[in-house]
């Protein structure tokens, strides 16, 4: 079997022999997830490097494109995979320690597996089944740990979802009649579909990739979810599903929905609508966290203002693509994809961060933890360090993708205007919350006496390693500057991706 | 050898390592902290020796589509000045805050102290925008970690001082980027001169830019509208920062005034100047070469000084009152500078770096105060001339400096201030100036009369002089401040030098005398008629009859009734308690009804309420949006059909 396919099953097996091995050991799940995500981080480390500059696709069940579902495996789809593998990894090493039931661990197995492969597949159809998983997956998992916090998100997630879940179906649908064909690739190159039907199947897909990213106004789910799931599966979903939706969002706006697409003619209109929605989260998202009192509820007000920001350097970078300004259409996508890396490495540690804090004090407020930076300084002081990371701060990763946001929101039109100021409004806002609650973590005195055990391990081991992965961004960006522009410019070509899956296929 | 970047990574590093290291050796941490601005001293005076040094880091990755771009760090006169001044300070400091933080002060700032320096020495000598934004954001959130320091009070006021810093940081990098999009380079030469070759053409661009910085400036500087932020971060930060905060900090936007916007607005200036005002405006407000930006921020200026003078007057809290006369200085020297010639700028440097010596004196002495004491109101002191004369007498000099009263430093600035004022016929521009100088005399008689003379209280008995160490950088500021009166030549020269590398003419004058517009003064001989006068009378105090000390009660004021009987303490009918009662029932109704801070907090205010209001839809049901959805999109799949 190819081993591309391994590479993206590997959760799947996990999921089958779960359910067995916990009859075994309680624990079992825990150290299986641990072996096999690592292993999958070293295939697709192993693999990375053929697939440079030779993107590989892969005909499943033998069906060539655009008949069959084609698996793209590009550097970018590979690079997402290995990075979600490895935020699964810390989340498994997180969780090292507890017992969960063998549902949980399937469960969230294949939450992972949906993720993955969301980004690797090269059909809508797959897309939305691939969504679908995640969707019910995510749902069972999201009460995991408050049952009423959780099922109060969890019910909002089913609405929702159901909701999205039905207009990316109706669009399929409608695109399916129209154009007969639901690959990317040949979406991405066939002819233009009337404007109107475009704009309402763009829409709808759109829809459910801000659902999926956390993005206003599908997101009323989240700070729920965040606060009802455990913390490590919270760092899941800003790290692995909110980085999934994002780059399948980017995917479907560069390739799917290139200026010569079958959407060339709602292409504006959709780019604006996402100016609008971007612009819209970064606003609801900031503005929420600021006065919010759940630590948990807040890092995900605060997800939502960065995933906005996201959005914000892919619209900017769509409007530039449209507008003709192709010198700096790449460094907006890149720009979007470096935040988006950022913040899936800085949201799970703080998230890890404050699970252990909630644990430490008993209390899910912030301003219940006051005195505990005295006793985990270094857990406070790296939740200071992810802080000024997403905000974006000099010497700090975050801000090498801001900077290059701000330089293609200065390139762009009147809307990229506008998101700048909300971008800088944005930045200012976060910083006020974050580092009030930075300081407050060293504020007065507390009664929780410091404990060194398995549980602390647990958590200060991806703690660590996440910090040392942002460190290493904010010093050295080149590790992965490099890659990340050629992401962007494999998203921008367009024509590259068509030629990759449709090569040999006469049309 | 790259000095700069060597300093600025040595203060970096050793922050970090005493941060990590050292958490529990507060001490070690202190010493560290001092051996590092020896360090940068050592650099001060290499740098000062070797005019001109330009150093580069390259950068091993691609910023911004510029391959092998290079953080420039480049020595001007401006920079050196003020990185020098800085230094010296920041040494005095250090020895302060050795003696200060001992069991029961110690706030265990030092590490993050050196962070900040490491961003000082980058703010004064960068060449590049990126090393200068690095620099200032690493300056803004280390200095609102040391304001807070672990308390929730002082939390409260280093967010109040952080929020602004975050707002004039927004400000700073649009302003960067409308550069960088002309220019496509990150040097600030570059810039700058790209703003001026578009100065006719593109006009409101240019001002654009000016007025983000300008902000960015301004609210590190605490000038009108963002003058309220020392008189709460000032007086909440540890004792020993309060003197950097008010010596040097906040001298940060003087200097980014100087040398980013200024050079724009000189005698060439095309866009609007007084001259296109009505002919009435144009007699009163001044000359007609005066760019109406530079006349607005010397008006700010103005007001902000008034508006300082007159906080401070009726402000019971030591420290905050010093706060407030910090910014009344600040707007002294904004109003000085906003007049842009040769006698303006070297009146806003001067005053600039003898407001650094004498404030620092005064905070120092409050620390002082303070660390003996424990209290900063000042109706709960009083007498303590008697105990710490020697921090008494450093109080006393560093007052007559900043009321600008020779033979001390502040007299040549405030005169040098009005000169250039008359140079530019800008009367009117004098009064508000000459109110402010003259209102500073009664806060800074109060804080004498209050804290140092009158009735010793009993608690502090047995309160005494303020440890050696302590006394020993004050003394120093003082005898700078004395030498600097009587030789302002000391700290003018250099500023010629400053002004000749800006292009602009220099003032006249020797070691002890400047060539003012109307006359000349010879600072040397007014001092000594004043030390001569002094002596005068000290001779006259000594051989005059003998007072003796009289220990009475301190219910005198009662008549021999006991004021415990009506529930009053010593300090409500403490002779420091509305001080200038009638003076501050005149400017209640002012001051009162029209704040800045009621707005900004109104503001705040309004924020959190609309966060609320959007959390609260976070936690509603949300039918109602569900619902607008899907007959949105009905309607618009019906619509088609039709």
């Amino acid at each position: 079997m190819n081993q591309i396919i391994i590479f993206l099953i590997i959760p799947v097996f996990a999921a089958f022999i779960t359910p067995a091995g916990s009859l075994i050991n309680k624990k079992f799940a825990n150290i299986l997830n641990v072996v096999l995500y690592l292993f999958a981080i070293v295939m697709g480390l192993l693999i990375y490097p053929s697939l440079v500059g030779s993107t590989q696709v892969i005909a499943m069940g033998g069906w060539k494109a655009p008949f069959g579902i084609s698996i793209v495996a590009s550097p970018l789809a590979m690079g997402a995979g290995i990075a979600m593998y490895f935020i699964g990894f810390l989340i498994a090493i997180n969780n090292i320690n507890k017992e969960r039931p063998a549902n949980y661990n399937l469960l969230f197995n294949l939450f992972i597996f949906s993720s993955v492969v969301m980004v690797f597949t090269g059909d809508l159809f797959n897309l939305f089944v691939m969504m679908e998983i995640g969707v019910i997956t995510t749902m069972a998992l999201s009460a995991s740990t408050n049952m009423k916090a959780g099922t109060r998100g969890s019910f909002k997630y089913v609405v929702n979802s159901g909701l999205v879940s039905m207009l990316i179906l109706a669009s399929i649908g409608l695109m399916y009649s129209a154009l007969g064909t639901l690959n990317i690739a040949q979406i991405a190159a066939g002819p233009a579909m009337n404007s109107y039907l475009a704009f309402i199947v763009g829409a709808g897909i759109l829809m459910a990739l801000f659902f999926e990213a956390e993005l206003f106004p599908f997101n009323a789910w989240v700070p729920d979810v965040y606060r009802g799931s455990h913390s490590s599966f919270g760092a899941a979903l800003a790290g692995i599903a909110g980085f999934a939706g994002m780059l399948v969002m980017a995917r479907v706006l560069f390739t799917l929905m290139n200026p010569s697409s079958s959407f060339q003619l709602a292409r504006e209109s959709l780019n604006n609508l996402l100016f609008g929605i971007s612009i819209a989260s970064i606003l609801v998202g900031e503005i929420a966290a600021l006065n919010a009192k759940d630590l948990k509820k807040l890092l995900a007000y605060s997800s939502i203002g960065q995933m906005g920001q996201v959005a914000l350097a892919f619209a900017v970078a769509g409007s530039l693509q449209l507008s003709g300004n192709m010198v700096n259409t790449s460094p907006a996508i890149y720009a979007g994809l470096f935040l988006l890396i950022v913040h899936t490495l800085a949201k799970p540690m703080l998230l890890f961060i404050t699970g252990f804090f909630i644990k430490a004090t008993g209390k899910a407020k912030w301003e219940d933890m006051k005195g505990i930076g005295r006793v985990y300084p270094f857990m406070a002081v790296s939740f200071i360090i992810g802080g000024l990371t997403l905000m974006g701060i000099p010497l700090f990763a975050g801000f090498w993708g801001k900077i290059e946001l701000v330089r293609a929101l200065f390139a762009g039109n009147v809307l990229a205007k506008v998101g700048l100021g909300v971008l800088l409004f944005a930045t200012v806002i976060e910083g006020v919350y974050f580092m009030k609650i930075g300081h407050s973590l060293f504020e007065g005195k507390t009664k929780i006496k410091p404990k060194r055990n398995g549980d602390f391990a647990a958590v200060l081991v991806p703690v660590v390693i996440l910090l040392v992965c942002l460190m290493v961004f904010a010093f050295f960006p080149g590790v992965v500057n490099t890659h990340l522009r050629s992401f962007a410019d494999s998203l921008f070509n367009s024509g590259g991706y068509v030629e990759s899956v449709l090569t040999g296929v006469g049309l | 050898m790259n000095l700069i970047v060597i300093t600025i990574g040595i203060s970096l590093i050793l922050g970090l390592i005493s941060l990590v290291a050292f958490r529990k050796l507060k001490r070690v941490q202190w010493i560290l902290f001092f051996i590092n601005a020896l360090f940068q001293v050592y650099v001060a005076i290499r740098l000062f020796i070797n005019r001109g040094t330009v150093e580069t880091l390259p950068l091993p990755f691609t910023v911004l589509d510029i391959g092998g771009l290079e953080l420039v760090f480049k020595t001007t006169e401006l920079g050196l000045i003020f990185f020098v001044a800085s230094i010296v300070m920041t040494v005095l400091f250090a020895i302060f805050s050795l003696s200060y933080n001992d069991k029961k002060h110690a706030s265990g700032i030092s590490p993050l102290w050196m962070l900040l320096m490491a961003g000082n020495a980058g703010i004064f000598f960068s060449a590049d925008w990126l090393s200068f934004l690095i620099s200032w954001e690493l300056m803004g959130w280390t200095a609102y970690f040391i304001i807070s320091h672990g308390k929730e009070k002082s939390a409260k006021a280093g967010m109040y001082y952080f929020t602004l810093s975050l707002i004039g940081t927004a400000t700073l990098i649009a302003a960067i980027f409308i550069g960088f999009r002309g220019t496509g380079s990150l040097l600030i030469a570059d810039s700058l001169t790209y703003f001026k070759s578009l100065l006719r053409t593109n006009h409101s661009l240019v001002m654009t830019a000016v007025i983000l910085l300008t902000v960015t400036f301004f609210t590190k500087s605490a000038v009108f509208p963002f003058y309220m932020w020392p008189s709460k971060a000032h007086a909440e930060a540890p004792d020993d920062f309060s003197a950097f905060l008010s010596g040097v900090m906040i001298k940060y936007g003087v200097f980014g005034m100087i040398a980013f916007i200024l050079p724009l607005f000189t005698m060439s200036y095309p866009g609007p100047t007084i001259g296109n005002l009505p002919l009435f405006l144009q007699k009163i407000l001044g000359a007609k070469s005066i760019p109406i930006y530079l006349m607005v921020i010397g008006w700010i200026g103005a007001f902000t000084a008034v508006w300082g003078s007159l906080l401070a007057i009726r402000e019971n809290d030591m420290k905050k009152m010093m706060a407030h006369s910090t910014v009344s200085n600040i707007g002294f020297i904004f109003a000085a500078l906003s007049i842009n010639t040769k006698f303006g700028i070297a009146a806003a440097l001067f005053h600039t770096f003898n407001h650094m010596l004498f404030k620092s004196g005064i905070f120092l002495t409050l620390a002082s105060v303070k660390h003996r004491t424990g209290e900063r109101e000042m109706h709960k002191l009083g007498g303590l001339a008697y105990r710490m004369p020697l921090t008494f007498f450093v109080f006393l000099l560093s007052i007559i400096a900043a009321a600008g009263i020779p033979p001390m430093n502040g007299f040549a600035s405030k005169w040098l201030i009005f000169q250039a004022m008359f140079d530019r016929n800008l009367l009117l521009l004098a009064i508000p100036a000459f109110f402010a100088s003259t209102a500073a005399f009664m806060y800074l008689y109060r804080g004498l009369h209050t804290i140092f003379l009158g009735q010793l209280s009993p608690r502090f008995y047995k309160v005494k002089e303020a440890p050696i160490l302590q006394l020993v950088p004050m003394v120093i500021i003082i005898l700078l401040v004395f030498v600097v009166g009587l030789f302002p030549g000391l700290i003018l020269q250099p500023i010629n030098k400053v002004l000749a590398s800006l292009n602009i003419a220099t003032i006249g004058g020797d070691m002890s005398s400047i060539v003012g517009r109307t006359t000349t003064i010879n600072s040397t001989h007014i001092g000594l008629i004043f030390i001569g006068a002094f002596a005068l009378v000290m001779v006259l105090y000594i051989i005059g009859k003998k007072r003796k000390l009289i220990k009475d009660p301190l219910d005198r004021y009662t008549s021999g009734e006991t004021p415990k009987d009506w529930g009053m303490k010593p300090e409500q009918y403490h002779y420091g308690m509305h001080f200038y009662e009638p003076f501050e029932n005149i400017t209640k109704k002012l001051l009162n009804g029209f704040s800045m801070d009621k707005f900004f907090m109104g503001f705040a205010l309004e924020f959190k309420r609309l966060s609320s209001a959007i959390q609260r839809w976070f936690n509603s049901p949300q039918l109602g949006l569900m619902i607008l959805v899907v007959l949105m999109v009905a309607i618009l799949v019906i619509g088609r059909v039709l």
